[in-house]
């Protein structure tokens, strides 16, 4: 532990992991309260997948990669959401289509880049230690175009979190919010993918917020205590995994894993139900 | 000028008719009951009524428009509420989710908002409990959220499906004791399949069985009870009083 906190003072890319995961916290905690609420995992994972097109087409034109997966994620969340709301009945398999052939473009593309052979880990595992400048500024603007859309659509999405056909009545365009929740996902996604990488995406996406859920009285105080655990999870698992030399991001997971575990038995064997605020 | 009219609507889920020729108005300040066997339509009336579905045949209009463009000025309450008990939501901010369609189109909510909130759950006698979450909620409880939130946007006319359908008998006199009261400042249209019951606070009743057939309370019988529900299919014949 003391060997983290020293490397935390002296070396500049262990400052840059420390604040990338803070801000990936912000992003993350935030949308995924409405991934659990509005149970949309699997959507989000399908769009996660897919990015890794988007990584190796622009790694194969020398583009950066990170470019390429926000083109791709925020294509793949519109067609991933016409998809569902269009053809319902058949939408597991037109997602698990779009993540498994969204990858395998990746990986062909990749393949196929001229020079070095990229090291495939990085984009699908992450790599927090090689996280630049550039990239905290990059996942700044990210939350800041998050938290802005959250803030100023927080009704028209709880509404569409909430209850679709109340939301329509109310004159909510319910089909256009789901759209561009997805595409918010998706600007998610690619900022966690700097993190834990792609595959691992799903569990910071999702475990925070689920684990918030069984404490938190509303979805504003779901978010702000999933944004605080998240950042507990990603410091912790980047602390734990420096000394004995762990992959920080599969470390972060398992720790997330293990908290949204210990929730669920406080819950079942923590006494009585936690019931926030009764008068 | 009627508040809602039919004229002539039919409808049907794939080719299974719902509704035939079904044609009647509802006129300002009236408590208009609907009554018919399960499966005659009767929701589905409704959500026609809120533009929800489209007719495949006859107009629809809703304060003289299509229905889709009067959709703010009416207050819905589902016979199921549509999201989950689970969900981390306090009983105001669901009223306030009514509130959408009033005020300006971004941010959070307003302080009228809030104001009307709680407003509406004075209405319904529940301001008590504005700050519970929605899971520790009794039955009867939820059914007034339901309405507090259709009441939240200030409704010219309240549209209730069942709304008595999930809460016991005592629940049940009160809530249509509250609708009598709202009746003074807005037009009513609640479904039911209760027909004694309803039959003691509406002005007006419509029995629906496909198609419909309007009654003054006081003209219900045994006999048109009995053919509403003796002879399912059959249309009833039927001249409005």
């Amino acid at each position: 532990m003391t060997a983290f906190l020293q490397s935390l003072v002296q070396h500049q890319f262990m400052q840059h992991a420390l604040a990338a995961c803070l801000l990936a916290s912000i992003g993350c905690g935030t949308v995924g309260v409405y991934v659990v609420v509005k149970r949309i995992g699997f959507l989000a994972g399908g769009i996660a997948h897919t990015v890794l097109a988007g990584m190796g087409i622009a790694y194969f034109l020398g583009e950066s990669p990170i470019a390429g997966a926000v083109i791709v994620a925020l294509i793949s969340a519109v067609l991933i959401g016409w998809i569902k709301l269009r053809w319902h009945q058949e939408e597991d398999v037109l997602i698990a289509a779009f993540w498994s052939v969204g990858m395998a473009v990746g990986v062909i593309f990749i393949s196929r880049a001229p020079g070095y052979a990229v090291d495939l880990t990085s984009y699908l595992f992450g790599n927090i230690l090689l996280v630049s400048a550039g990239d905290l500024w990059l996942m700044a603007l990210v939350d800041a175009i998050v938290l802005a859309s959250v803030l100023l659509s927080y009704r028209q999405f709880l509404a569409t979190v909430f209850d679709e056909e109340h939301a329509r009545l109310r004159g909510v365009n319910v089909e256009a919010y789901y759209i561009f929740l997805l595409c918010i996902v998706a600007l998610t996604v690619v900022l966690l993918i700097q993190i834990v990488g792609l595959i691992l995406v799903m569990a910071l996406l999702v475990l925070p917020a689920a684990t918030a859920a069984g404490f938190a009285g509303s979805i504003v105080g779901m978010m702000g205590l999933a944004v605080a655990l998240s950042m507990a999870i990603t410091v912790a698992g980047l602390g734990l995994s420096f000394a004995p030399d762990l992959p920080s991001g599969a470390t972060m997971v398992v720790v997330a894993g293990l908290v949204y575990l210990a929730a669920v038995l406080f819950r079942i064997y923590g006494g009585r139900k936690l019931r926030p605020r009764v008068p | 000028m009627m508040l809602v009219e039919f004229a002539n609507v039919s409808f049907a889920y794939d080719g299974a008719p719902v509704l035939e020729d079904v044609t009647f108005s509802i006129a300002p300040e009236e408590f208009f009951g609907i009554i018919g066997p399960n499966a005659a339509g009767k929701s589905t009336l409704l959500k026609l009524m809120l533009g929800l579905l489209t007719p495949d045949r006859g107009t629809i209009r809703v304060f003289g428009e299509p229905p889709v463009l009067s959709r703010r000025r009416v207050g819905y309450v589902p016979q199921h509420p549509g999201f989950s008990r689970q969900f981390p939501v306090t009983v105001v901010e669901v009223v306030l989710l009514g509130r959408l369609g009033t005020g300006a189109g971004l941010g959070g909510f307003s302080r009228l908002d809030r104001f009307k909130a709680i407003q509406a759950l004075r209405a319904v006698q529940i301001e008590d409990i504005a700050r519970r979450r929605i899971n520790t909620l009794s039955g009867g409880q939820l059914q007034r959220v339901l309405i507090a939130r259709a009441l939240a946007c200030d409704p010219e006319l309240l549209v209730l499906d069942e709304p008595t359908a999930n809460i016991d008998l005592r629940a049940e006199e009160d809530i249509f004791a509250l609708l009598r009261e709202f009746n003074r400042r807005m037009a009513i249209v609640v479904v039911s399949h209760d027909v004694a019951f309803i039959s003691g606070f509406v002005n007006r009743v419509g029995c629906l069985n496909r198609t419909l057939a309007c009654h003054d309370t006081t003209d219900i019988s045994g006999k048109t009870i009995e053919e509403l529900y003796g002879a399912p299919v059959r249309m009833i014949h039927h001249v409005h009083a």
